[in-house]
């Protein structure tokens, strides 16, 4: 189980331009993304505001919330600092195979803030 | 209008805080599953994983549940027998096909199949129960994963002590059943001698049911029965242990549907199933006074088949008998007789324990109560769950 939240995890991802990049407040809803993100799955200034869920299929959202939750309340993830094959959904509802790197770091506000990079397994952008 | 506006204003506050209450349950839900000693997954009807906690993730998933989710069960764990032959999954006794029928729990070894290399060949034992649930619709199997190992041990120390007990008893019984039956057939005995030479044979033999008695119950406690079970009607199951009785026993016996047209397809192990009905037709027999007249009746319940076991014996009058002839070695006082050899004190329990190790139950009570005054008899009931391919639900998942 990771503890180490380290300082400055979210801006490091937010620099890798070639891979697509989300992030969320604590809420779990969307703050920003990248152009990749955009080009990639499609999505436009809508998704602000809206919950993560939205990008993941069905079938994970159920446990993204209780995880989610979860972190609230024990601030301790299996999920954080290692790649995961899951999927992502793009804005037509298409469903593209992707490796999720996820990290959470402390605000100066003393809230949550979540990043990830969906790097694209299957499709034209695959890497 | 300011008025409406701050209506709306505080019915979405509230369904704010609503989903906020119901995010933190739902958190406190996973906290509490993933704190939890066992290993638990929600299969979906196409037999892949719709939920998982950690413990199952940590066997199974590589530590993340989230990667579990969708994924066939039959990719991440491959179950085994307890003699670690593989269990296929059209296997009437695989965990899923079982759920079908009923609730029910027994001992596996299980192999993850995820998992690295070397760690594939390692088979962890487990108690697995299963329990269907049907949620908006659908329909889901939970699986619980629990380590007894510390009690399992204890069972396996005492199935060898009744194993080596059993072996220790056999070879000399053999030899005292051999010199009895060798002195009987000889003419020269008084026939005081030769009653009390029959009597020894008898009591011999009790000892003899007994020592086999204790090894299936031993078997069946620490879950090292090998089932086999089929679907048929039970019917088809009454008749194939008919056959093989002799023309004295089937004279006895009288059955009786209910309704001809009714469905009585049951899932059941045949040789365990004989097992039971040979120990009903024992007791009938040594409880009934001149030769019994038994009636087995089939009867379809909304969500299960009944069999009556009926006797005209001297039956039990009293509630707390009734549940008191399934404990091990318990003779009811009613029932003692100078002139009767013991059972042994086993075959109504070996019929519960077989009939729950095929997930049904039994019990018993008067025909008085059963059938009607001034009938008097014996009435044991076993109770099969009705295969849900019966009830209309899908037969596979």
């Amino acid at each position: 189980m990771s503890n180490s939240w380290t300082p400055g995890a979210v801006d490091a991802l937010r620099q890798q331009h070639n891979l697509p990049f989300v992030r969320t407040d604590a809420q779990g809803q969307v703050v920003e993304f990248n152009e990749r993100f955009r080009l990639i799955y499609g999505w436009d200034d809508r998704l602000v505001g809206q919950t993560i869920g939205m990008i993941l299929p069905a079938s994970f959202r159920e446990l993204h919330h209780a995880g989610f939750s979860r972190f609230k309340l024990t601030e301790t993830s299996k999920l954080v600092n290692h790649p995961l094959e899951l999927a992502t959904i793009c804005s037509d509802g298409a469903e593209i195979r992707s490796e999720h790197f996820i990290v959470a770091e402390r605000c100066d506000e003393g809230g949550w803030s979540f990043a990830a990079t969906l790097r694209p397994l299957e499709g034209p952008h695959a890497c | 209008m300011l008025a409406e506006d701050s209506f709306s204003g505080s019915a979405e506050a509230e369904s704010r805080a609503l989903i906020q209450q119901m995010s933190q349950s739902l958190g406190l839900l996973r906290v509490a599953f993933d704190s939890t000693g066992e290993a638990m997954l929600i299969v979906d009807e196409s037999s892949a994983v719709r939920w998982a906690n950690q413990q199952a993730a940590d066997l199974w998933g590589g530590g993340i549940t989230l990667q579990m989710v969708g994924r066939p069960l039959s990719a991440l764990l491959q179950f085994h027998h307890l003699d670690r032959s593989p269990l296929e999954d059209e296997e009437p006794s695989h965990p899923l096909q079982q759920a079908l029928s009923a609730e029910g729990r027994t001992s596996y070894l299980i192999q993850a199949l995820s998992a690295s290399a070397s760690e594939k060949t390692q088979l962890i034992k487990r108690s697995v129960s299963w329990r269907q649930i049907m949620q908006m619709d659908q329909s889901f199997v939970l699986l619980i994963f629990r380590d007894l190992e510390p009690l399992e041990k204890a069972l396996a120390r005492q199935r060898q002590f009744i194993n080596n007990l059993a072996h220790e008893l056999r070879t000399p019984l053999a030899i005292i059943t051999g010199n009895l039956h060798r002195m009987r057939r000889k003419k020269q005995f008084s026939g005081n001698i030769q009653q009390s030479l029959s009597d020894a044979t008898e009591e011999t033999q009790r000892i003899g049911a007994l020592v086999d008695n204790l090894l299936l119950l031993s078997e069946l406690d620490t879950d090292y029965r090998r089932w086999t079970l089929q679907i048929d009607s039970l019917m088809n199951f009454v008749d194939r242990w008919i056959v093989m009785l002799n023309p004295e026993s089937r004279g006895l016996l009288h059955i009786v549907t209910v309704n001809e047209s009714d469905d009585y397809r049951v899932q059941l192990d045949q040789d365990a199933f004989h097992l039971i009905l040979d120990n009903l037709l024992n007791n009938s027999r040594r409880f009934c006074r001149s030769q019994p007249s038994i009636e087995i009746r089939l009867v379809q319940t909304v969500s299960q088949i009944l069999l009556q076991f009926i006797d005209d014996g001297p039956g039990i009058n009293n509630d707390d008998h009734c549940v008191a002839v399934f404990e091990r070695f318990n003779r009811i006082e009613e029932h003692r007789n100078a002139d009767m050899t013991d059972g042994s004190g086993l075959g109504l329990p070996l019929v519960k324990s077989l009939m729950e190790g095929m997930g049904g139950s039994a019990s018993c009570s008067s025909a008085k109560e059963q059938i009607g005054e001034g009938r008097q008899g014996l009435v044991v009931t076993l109770y099969f769950p009705r295969h849900k391919s019966s009830l209309g639900m899908k037969s596979s998942i």
